[in-house]
């Protein structure tokens, strides 16, 4: 997971969490004030009615049932006590007394006409509880009380526990209206809801843009470090800040650079220095060598030695040779010159020139070229990188046949040279496109000197392209090359 | 033949006076570009050899200087540098012909032959090789009055090998000479035998006789004679 995700996801998860903990407080302590003023009066209501109706001294459950439940005792110009809502009289204000007296096996002793017309079913649990909330909404419509009270769809509850004289317990249950406040919990539960989605979703945009702005300078120098390829390296990584830790990175990072900069060029110019000293002194050599074979006076046995050291000099120059042109293509002294022209014309070239060899050991070059395969690159270069590969591909079969085939892709054009050699150890797989490599530990005569695939590579490279090999020993071997088709 | 060799490199001057003198050229060597440039200024020779990296005084700017004061002298460079750039530059400033280190004493010398019969019309425009002759300027080959049918390679093969009548030319000689300095070893090695095959069978298909020898190891010589 990218770490701009990592931010992001962290950065919402956090407020999420504190969110949900500000809410549920925020939530809890209003519904915690609500309910206990809603209590306060139950109990207010309850301690009354137990008072004017002597409840705590009721002696049995007989008398219970007798008892015509009142809210107070009336006083003389009050009006009579209310009558019940099953009577439409009028808008009259009757307060909402509701009140039942349950036994210890909860059937009912007595309740208020309000508490008629409001039937609940109580469970024993629900006696335990300090209050609890009733929900009227899936009780029956036409049962439901028209009053001064409209539409009540919730009430809250309280039990109190009480004992007749002769030691039967009783419960006194008083209900008070809920609707009101449990719409604007649920109303407030809604708006918290939809703040915490909107919240939430803000800030995981911020979330995103933020550490989208805050990562792109180490955005920008992964881009910069991957155009510094291996073989540009005098480019360096630029930010706008050289204060703060991606500055201090830079720094760090300019200054490996450097380094890495200063050993290839050191690398690559012993190369080329040695190459350019090791030319003279072959010259002179050659030029003696080459002088001193038409001696008559020499025996044949001088002769045979001279031209076995012959031999190695001429090694030692080829050598010498590829690896001045390896050093130059390294140091971009060879110049990368993109035309687009018809791989098959090339390639065909290539045949041409290996014809004879092919002819030689008896070997079929065979050919399937898309002829409308049209590369964009250095004609030059890769007529020298399919050569080494074709060339490599004769020298190491001793019969059968080298298959060159083209594929025209749709971003790509895909070569493979397919022979029918001796193939390649798997182990030393891995080295065929290091300097120096040959199969033939023995290193026999005429065998090059390991530097055709390197050279090869190199300059799919500089292509942008890739070269890959598959092989067994004793069936073949099967090179690939991928030239992607860019516009220069 | 006058010949001014202006080369710092003592063992190689040594060896290029040594080749030179054999064949009958009079040499002069300067080791320094300031004298190699008096030298060449105030003297006719008929080639100078110009090695291009110089103390005191570089070989573009001798080339330069002799070319800018009407000096035509033909010039063959030597260089160790070898890159297209060079050879450009070099010809461009007036040089002949560049050949660059390591070179083959062989292909000096069919440089040489190659710059003075150009440049002076001196030596003949054929190289007779018993009934052989080479016609440099046609590039054709005969026997007696019969030409033979050669491809251009296989004329530049005989060409060469008769420039150096009667000595080993070794196969990357030969190689280097006909197909320049990109080839590989082993391809050049391959497609000189194919060659010389061809060019055999068709010599002898005009005259059964031996003209081109293999010197097992060392390379062909073309010569009328038998060749141990």
């Amino acid at each position: 997971m990218k770490i701009r995700t990592k931010l992001t996801l962290f950065f919402t998860l956090v407020f999420l969490g504190l969110f949900v903990v500000f809410f549920v407080f925020l939530f809890g302590s209003f519904r915690f004030r609500m309910t206990n003023i809603l209590e306060n009066r139950i109990n207010k209501i309850t301690s009354d009615v137990i008072k004017k109706n002597k409840l705590n001294a009721a002696p049995s459950y007989d008398e219970l049932r007798k008892i015509s439940l009142s809210f107070r005792e009336a006083k003389k110009n009050e009006p009579p006590p209310p009558r019940p809502p099953s009577d439409k009289g009028g808008n009259r204000y009757v307060p909402f007394f509701w009140i039942t007296i349950y036994d210890n096996d909860l059937n009912i002793l007595n309740q208020t006409d309000y508490a008629k017309n409001f039937n609940i079913k109580i469970k024993e649990s629900d006696l335990k509880k300090k209050s609890f909330i009733i929900n009227f909404k899936n009780a029956e419509s036409d049962n439901l009380f028209t009053s001064n009270v409209d539409n009540i769809s919730f009430g809250i509850a309280k039990s109190y526990d009480l004992k007749t004289l002769d030691g039967s317990d009783f419960y006194i249950v008083t209900l008070h209206p809920f609707t009101e406040e449990n719409e604007y919990l649920t109303e407030l539960e809604r708006i918290i809801f939809a703040l915490t989605i909107v919240v939430i979703v803000i800030i995981f945009i911020i979330g995103i843009l933020y550490s989208k702005y805050s990562l792109s300078p180490i955005n920008k120098i992964i881009k910069q470090l991957n155009d510094i390829t291996n073989y540009d390296l005098s480019k360096r990584v630029i930010t706008k800040n050289n204060k703060d830790e991606i500055g201090e990175l830079t720094l760090s990072v300019n200054n490996l650079l450097s380094r890495i900069e200063k050993a290839f060029l050191m690398e690559k110019q012993f190369a080329s220095d040695v190459s350019h000293e090791f030319k003279t002194p072959i010259a002179s050599l050659r030029l003696s060598i080459e002088e001193l074979i038409n001696n008559e006076h020499l025996s044949d046995d001088s002769l045979d030695r001279l031209g076995q050291n012959l031999e190695v000099l001429y090694s030692l120059d080829f050598l010498v040779k590829k690896l001045l042109y390896m050093s130059k293509l390294e140091q971009g002294i060879i110049k990368f010159k993109p035309e687009k022209f018809i791989l098959k014309t090339t390639i065909d070239k290539i045949i041409n020139n290996l014809q004879l060899i092919a002819q030689n050991k008896n070997l079929k070059i065979n050919c399937f070229i898309d002829v409308h395969c049209e590369i964009n690159g250095d004609k030059e270069l890769l007529y020298i990188a399919l050569y080494n590969i074709v060339e490599n591909a004769l020298k190491y079969t001793e019969k059968g046949f080298v298959n060159i085939t083209a594929t025209n892709g749709e971003n790509k054009i895909i070569i493979s040279i397919e022979d029918t050699g001796r193939g390649i150890p798997q182990e030393d797989i891995d080295k065929i496109f290091d300097k120096f490599y040959r199969t033939d530990k023995s290193r026999k005569e005429n065998e090059g000197y390991g530097m055709g695939l390197t050279i090869s590579k190199r300059i799919i490279e500089i292509h942008n392209g890739k070269i890959s090999v598959e092989s067994r020993e004793n069936s073949g071997t099967l090179f690939t090359v991928e030239i992607k088709k860019i516009q220069y | 033949m006058n010949i001014l060799i202006i080369e710092d490199n003592i063992r190689i001057s040594d060896n290029l006076n040594y080749i030179l003198s054999k064949e009958n050229y009079s040499v002069t060597v300067c080791d320094n570009g300031e004298t190699g440039y008096y030298t060449a200024s105030n003297n006719d020779y008929d080639l100078i050899v110009l090695d291009l990296m110089l103390p005191e005084m570089d070989g573009y700017e001798i080339l330069e200087g002799l070319r800018a004061n009407k000096k035509d002298t033909p010039i063959l460079v030597l260089s160790a540098k070898g890159q297209v750039e060079d050879k450009v530059k070099a010809l461009d400033l007036g040089a002949d012909d560049y050949l660059s280190k390591p070179f083959a004493a062989a292909e000096l010398l069919a440089r040489i032959r190659s710059i003075l019969r150009r440049k002076h019309n001196v030596g003949s425009t054929t190289i007779e090789v018993g009934e052989l002759i080479v016609d440099l300027n046609k590039k054709e080959v005969k026997i007696g009055d019969k030409t033979v049918d050669l491809t251009q390679k296989e004329y530049e093969i005989v060409e060469f090998l008769a420039y150096n009548k009667d000595k080993v030319v070794s196969k990357v000689t030969l190689g280097e000479h006909i197909w320049g300095e990109d080839l590989d070893l082993y391809a050049m090695s391959n497609f000189i035998d194919v060659h010389i095959k061809n060019v055999r069978k068709k010599l002898e298909e005009i005259k059964p006789k031996k003209y081109i020898h293999t010197k097992r190891g060392l390379g062909f010589i073309l010569s009328e004679g038998e060749v141990e």
